[in-house]
């Protein structure tokens, strides 16, 4: 859901605040709801959620209302979070997870590639739209795309967000042994798929 | 990167690992575009801006803060309040003869006189009426609800009568 308002906004392009805030300060500053906490949480997480909901369907659009509005409940939950600011990161991607899950009937299949990530607006020229990355993002992409959830967010929140194993299991809520075992399961299958791939372009180039 | 946290090189696992972290790293690269952020940071003002109010009651002072009553509880305390301002209203106007179950009158004994300054007593050769003070108590009781009205005087009762 896309909500337009008139509020002035200004981007934490330029923070003035500690942008270095320690999780501690910046977990009380969000309890207490203050804006400039809130232009930390921004900077700190805006990417990473983006990065997230996108990959999971590959519509910018969708991704953009996702990322509004797991920042809006957040605004609403942290007063009430409990944990410590270690778990900063989990209760971010957690509430990430149900706005997904949310959507999740109405979701269509889309499948990712590098076309659909050119399109995605940016003030700059597109990292995508570079020949050197172009093959390593379709490869990427290609690897993503042969996963389903959870294997897909388990791969993203470790190897694309560098999430612990311990907040990667708070976050999507699965038992940190299973993490642990899709990880495992899942880079071996894919990385033998990439092998498979690997000798069969040899073969035809020979 | 390590799986697990550990740091196992010769692990096959851990090599698959590695293989697929490189491979996925130029995903990390994406970035939300500038109408994304703005987005964002509109819709957290917007809900900051319906959290203040909240705050600001939290913030009160305790002769500011409101607690809630049940409504059933918060009636019947109206309603008690108004039947017994009425009955008061009522009592006073009528000198409590609504509703009133019995007046008593009673000349209490000497031990239980209490102790309000009696009126002086006239001198019999003074040309006055000589009278002797009489402690009266009256009392208004409704059943059920006790006392309502309770009044104590003295009166001059003359050794005449």
């Amino acid at each position: 859901m896309r909500q337009k308002s008139a509020v002035n906004v200004s981007l934490p392009m330029n923070p003035t605040f500690d942008d270095h805030l320690e999780n501690d300060e910046l977990l009380k500053g969000l309890r207490q709801s203050e804006s400039q906490a809130f232009d930390i949480l921004l900077a700190r997480f805006e990417a990473p959620l983006y990065r997230f909901f996108f990959y999971a369907h590959g519509r910018h659009d969708r991704a953009e209302d996702e990322c509004g509005e797991t920042f809006a409940q957040l605004v609403h939950l942290f007063p009430k979070m409990r944990g410590e600011p270690e778990s900063l990161r989990s209760f971010v991607f957690g509430v990430a997870r149900n706005v997904q899950r949310r959507g999740w009937r109405s979701r269509s299949e889309a499948q990712l590639d590098a076309d659909e990530l050119a399109k995605v607006p940016t003030p700059g020229p597109s990292t995508f739209e570079s020949v050197v990355h172009r093959e390593q993002v379709e490869q990427a992409l290609t690897l993503i795309n042969q996963c389903n959830d959870p294997e897909r967010q388990v791969l993203l929140l470790r190897f694309v967000e560098e999430l612990k194993l311990e907040e990667i299991s708070v976050a999507l809520e699965i038992p940190l042994n299973t993490v642990k075992s899709i990880l495992h399961r899942s880079c071996a299958r894919l990385r033998q798929q990439m092998q498979a791939n690997e000798t069969s372009h040899g073969s035809r180039d020979k | 990167m390590n799986l697990d946290g550990r740091n196992l090189p010769d692990d096959p696992q851990q090599a698959d690992a590695d293989h697929i972290a490189d491979v996925l790293r130029p995903l990390r690269e994406l970035g939300p575009p500038r109408s994304t952020q703005e987005g964002n940071a509109a819709r957290i003002a917007v809900e900051l801006s319906r959290m203040k109010p909240g705050r600001r009651i939290r913030d009160r002072s305790w002769w500011q803060k409101r607690v809630t009553v049940p409504l059933p509880v918060a009636a019947m305390v109206m309603f008690a309040l108004v039947i017994l301002s009425f009955l008061q209203m009522w009592n006073s106007g009528n000198r409590g003869h609504i509703g009133m179950a019995a007046t008593q009158e009673n000349r209490p004994s000497a031990a239980n006189l209490p102790s309000p300054v009696a009126p002086e007593i006239s001198k019999p050769n003074s040309g006055f009426v000589a009278c002797e003070p009489v402690f009266y108590q009256e009392h208004t009781v409704i059943a059920g609800l006790g006392t309502i009205r309770s009044i104590q005087y003295y009166k001059c009762e003359s050794e005449q009568q």
